[in-house]
């Protein structure tokens, strides 16, 4: 039997890999703007998750996550001039995948489990069976976002 | 009726399939047991080792061929035919002086076995069986845990994957492979160990930093003889 394709979105002409495979961080750390460690909420040895926070998967735990570094909710994942922004990922059973984060060229920024960095044009590019589907956004204010939209 | 089974990619199987000796019966899959022999070969086309398993009626080390793999067959239904195809199989696999190792917590096969048991070379120790079973399960585990979940970042996902969970299972015999798979692949055992250990020698501060806590590990493991 053979494996789906997890991203079955990403193409050649839609993404670029901006890093060396590492399992030193995750895709939540690398939203959050670590390189240091992987994030995640599980009541065991292994991975780093705010210690005020409970060690529970859900959605609003990952949102309160955020919010601990200056995140809120936000509509769309529409470029805003002045503000960073994130995407959470959700699987079919609305358990959160994955986080991507927007750069400033207005493209995205994902690091794929403990592989690589990936620059991928929409968000959609790597939902799928591995990630699901990209579910809310947050965002916060940088002043470095500060250019016209894209 | 049992089945021989030879762990091989296609030509090798057309070429295997080619020693099998016709039955009327077919074949038939015989749970409850099985051998693992891994036998050294002289062709050049073939792997450096391939795998044989064979399925008799016994209480022995049961163990499933992965899914996707091709398999080479000499199907047998009688003693004399058994017996040949096994003979006429290791006459082809074996170096003369190949190494050919029994995995089985019990070799206790009906009578039609015997011929087997002698086309065979000396058995290894017990204790090497064991270890080298273990290694086997324990790398069939890990690659198909690595495969599907190499893009994750979900915890949950990862430790509770079948494979990784399996492993955790086979208890503190894994930890020398575990801790070789950590040093050599670095790969994510840091919860394993916690569980099959009961240990965890990572600072708290060090929680997700993962050259720290392989450090912690590897520094445990030495302390305590595993590497």
């Amino acid at each position: 039997m053979s494996t789906p394709n997890p991203f079955p979105n990403l193409r050649s002409d839609n993404h670029c890999v901006t890093s060396p495979r590492t399992p030193d961080y995750n895709c939540i750390a690398w939203a959050a703007g670590e390189t240091h460690r992987r994030w995640w909420p599980i009541a065991g040895p292994g991975w780093y998750w705010p210690p005020s926070l409970p060690k529970v998967a859900s959605v609003d735990i990952f949102v309160e996550a955020f919010r601990l570094i200056g995140y809120e909710h936000c509509d769309s994942s529409e470029y805003e001039p002045g503000y960073e922004k994130v995407a959470l990922y959700l699987s079919a059973g609305g358990a959160p995948t994955h986080m991507a984060r927007q750069l400033i060229s207005g493209a995205w920024t994902s690091k794929l489990g403990p592989q690589q960095d990936i620059e991928h044009d929409i968000l959609g590019a790597v939902e799928g069976p591995a990630y699901g589907r990209v579910a809310l956004f947050l965002k916060r204010p940088n002043p470095s976002f500060n250019q016209p939209t894209p | 009726m049992t089945e021989l089974l030879f762990r091989l990619n296609d030509d090798e199987k057309r070429r295997i399939e080619a020693l099998a000796t016709p039955t009327d019966e077919g074949i038939t899959y015989v749970d409850g047991g099985c051998f693992f022999a891994q036998a050294k070969h002289r062709y050049q086309k073939l792997p450096k080792e391939s795998s044989i398993f064979v399925y008799p009626h016994h209480k022995g080390y049961i163990t499933i061929p992965p899914e996707g793999e091709a398999w080479g067959r000499v199907p047998f239904a009688a003693k004399d035919t058994f017996s040949h195809a096994v003979k006429a199989a290791f006459e082809q696999l074996q170096e003369p002086e190949g190494g050919v190792y029994i995995l089985a917590d019990e070799i206790t096969g009906p009578a039609e076995w015997l011929p087997f048991y002698s086309a065979l070379q000396e058995p290894v120790p017990a204790s090497q069986l064991e270890e080298t079973r273990l290694k086997h399960e324990f790398e069939r585990h890990a690659a198909k845990w690595y495969e599907e979940t190499m893009y994750t970042s979900s915890a949950v996902e990862i430790v509770l994957h079948a494979s990784y969970q399996r492993i955790i299972g086979m208890g503190p015999a894994v930890l020398p492979l575990v801790f070789r798979d950590l040093k050599d692949n670095e790969r994510d055992w840091f919860w394993a160990l916690s569980s099959i250990t009961g240990k965890d020698p990572v600072a708290p501060e060090d929680a997700g930093n993962v050259p720290r806590m392989r450090a912690a590990w590897l520094n445990w493991a030495k302390q305590h003889g595993y590497i």
